[in-house]
């Protein structure tokens, strides 16, 4: 009885702390009219397939869903590969160069990304990389593998290098110890990283702000955030728009829980 | 045991990570300071040199910029204090044995996947077009008020959007301090007289402090350069009740094409940050228990 109450309790504040929620979705399925009466009440009339309908088509959902797949998985695919690779020498070889290189890898967790944010432009836009989703791809590569690094290190310094000594002795070159040996023992950090960072530059809106002008180039917060701004007064596509801008995440959420959760509790550790 | 040497190998490794994060970090920091001492407007070939001329100006004429930085500290004030109580009192509730524990984490949690953008445009609904209906069916009038029209309120509903948003993370991360400490020890101090209230005080925040330390960190390096949310709430208004020092930059580089200057501003705020997280790690560092 003691752990009952309190549990019921605790899920009707939970109901209460997500009613945003429902409201946001109830008034998506409004009719304007509907909506102009109440934006409480529940719609008498469902209206999900003609609201979402004309809300894909107006911001182009499609087009601002697959900008945001591709740039988040080429920016998570690529960074992990490269914070994997540059923290396991870092990590082996120790040495002055290497204390120097990982924390000048590090500053950059202590500069706001909003202090370079001016001059990082300004070398995307000379490099002619501005509006382009490799150029933005890259961008993220220079951006986020230092925190990837950070998370990689601590953790490779727990694999015993008599493996690697052993395979090294057979004959192997490096980058297939580290590849066919190392990495997969990475696993458990990569799957942190991945989801961690990877969620991150998602939901990332400044950068691709200040890189993605064109709207055909646009990721999908950039895309419900112009939608926002352009359509502010019809509500109900306007909260069409954020539901789809948040159900991707929302599914991947349900799907990947167990690795956000541990994620977020390893960094905090290790933090 | 052979040790690992520098080599071409090590090299391989390195440098391409270390290749784009110069490119696209270390350089642009340089120039960064280059930009700010020059009255740059992003366009022209040649910015001419202008020494310290854009410090000057911020710290003689440019009072948008400090009474941003004013409602950034006030931002940062609130955000920090409830975002981190919140997320404690949740993280003490979540981990007692009640019923759902886990679920509801799971449920408290959500907000935080979204994008902040999306954050601030819910919020902007619920606070601009329903808050109204609200009083009225209800009949209290406090939730009719200006929430985002009154220049007086506007910041606390940003501050309530974002801790919305970010409890749940934090929540997490009290979790996992508060999981860390062994039953042995809270069993050793009832049995030594400690109980209720007490037992928090001297027992469980003490051995939490390192989750302290890092939330509270996070929180306040986050509400420093918070961006996202205002930009999507209020972008700043109304009026300038609510520009936060990343806005002022923004609107100042971008709209008003003073990227020098802009830039200048930029290096004041890392300068601020860096002096902040500095006393801040000090401090708590100092008062980590370990057993």
């Amino acid at each position: 009885m003691k752990r009952l109450i309190p549990g019921i309790l605790m899920i009707i504040v939970a109901l209460i702390f997500l009613s945003p929620f429902y409201f946001v979705l109830i008034n998506s399925a409004k009719s304007d009219s509907e909506y102009l009466t109440s934006k409480l009440a529940f719609p008498s009339k469902i209206m999900f397939v003609e609201n979402y309908y004309r809300t894909m088509e107006m911001m182009k959902f499609f087009s601002a869903l697959s900008k945001s797949l591709v740039i988040t998985v080429f920016s998570t695919a690529g960074l992990v590969v490269l914070a994997a690779m540059a923290s396991y020498k870092l990590a082996r070889v120790q040495g002055i160069l290497s204390t120097i290189l990982f924390f000048t890898f590090l500053s950059i967790m202590v500069i706001p990304f909003q202090a370079v944010m001016i001059p990082i432009v300004v070398m995307t836009k000379r490099l002619g990389l501005m509006n382009s989703l490799h150029g933005i791809v890259l961008v993220y590569w220079g951006l986020i593998t230092p925190p990837a690094i950070f998370l990689y290190h601590g953790f490779i310094k727990t694999i015993p290098l008599e493996i690697e000594e052993s395979v090294r002795i057979d004959g192997a070159g490096g980058l297939k110890v580290f590849w066919y040996i190392v990495f997969p023992l990475m696993t458990p950090v990569t799957s942190t990283v991945a989801v961690l960072l990877g969620l991150q530059i998602w939901n990332d809106f400044l950068l691709p702000l200040l890189v993605l002008q064109k709207p055909a180039m646009y990721t999908l917060p950039l895309a419900v955030m112009r939608f926002f701004q352009s359509y502010n007064t019809a509500w109900s596509n306007i909260l069409a728009a954020i539901v789809l801008g948040s159900i991707p995440m929302v599914i991947f959420f349900f799907s990947a829980q167990k690795y956000v959760v541990a994620g977020i509790t390893a960094g905090a550790v290790k933090g | 045991m052979k040790k690992s040497q520098y080599n071409a190998e090590y090299m391989f490794f390195i440098f391409p990570a270390f290749l784009l994060f110069c490119i696209f970090f270390i350089v642009p920091f340089f120039s960064g300071f280059y930009y700010s001492l020059t009255d740059w407007n992003g366009i022209a070939v040649n910015p001419t040199f202008v020494g310290l001329k854009n410090y000057i100006r911020i710290f003689e004429k440019d009072k948008p910029f400090w009474s941003a930085f004013l409602t950034t500290l006030k931002y940062a004030a609130g955000h920090v204090f409830f975002v981190n109580l919140l997320a404690f009192v949740l993280a003490v509730i979540l981990t007692k044995p009640i019923i759902f524990n886990k679920t509801l984490r799971v449920f408290f949690f959500l907000p935080n996947v979204l994008s902040l953008v999306i954050v601030g445009q819910i919020w902007s609904f619920l606070f601009g077009e329903a808050s109204g209906e609200l009083g009225r069916i209800t009949g209290i009038s406090f939730f009719s008020i200006g929430w985002l029209s009154n220049p007086d309120i506007a910041i606390y509903s940003v501050i309530i959007a974002s801790i919305w948003q970010s409890a749940g993370w934090f929540m997490l991360i009290y979790i996992s301090g508060l999981e860390a400490i062994p039953m042995e020890i809270i069993e050793a101090s009832k049995m030594d007289g400690v109980k209720g209230l007490k037992t928090y005080t001297t027992v469980i925040l003490p051995l939490i402090v390192p989750s302290i330390t890092v939330s509270l960190f996070l929180t306040l390096i986050n509400s420093l350069r918070v961006f996202d949310i205002v930009y999507a709430m209020t972008q700043g208004g109304p009026g300038y009740a609510t520009q936060t020092v990343i806005l002022n930059i923004y609107y100042t580089t971008f709209n008003s094409s003073l990227y020098g200057y802009g830039t200048a501003k930029s290096m004041i705020l890392v300068l601020a940050i860096f002096t902040v997280s500095f006393f801040q790690v000090y401090f708590l560092k100092k008062k980590e228990v370990s057993y």
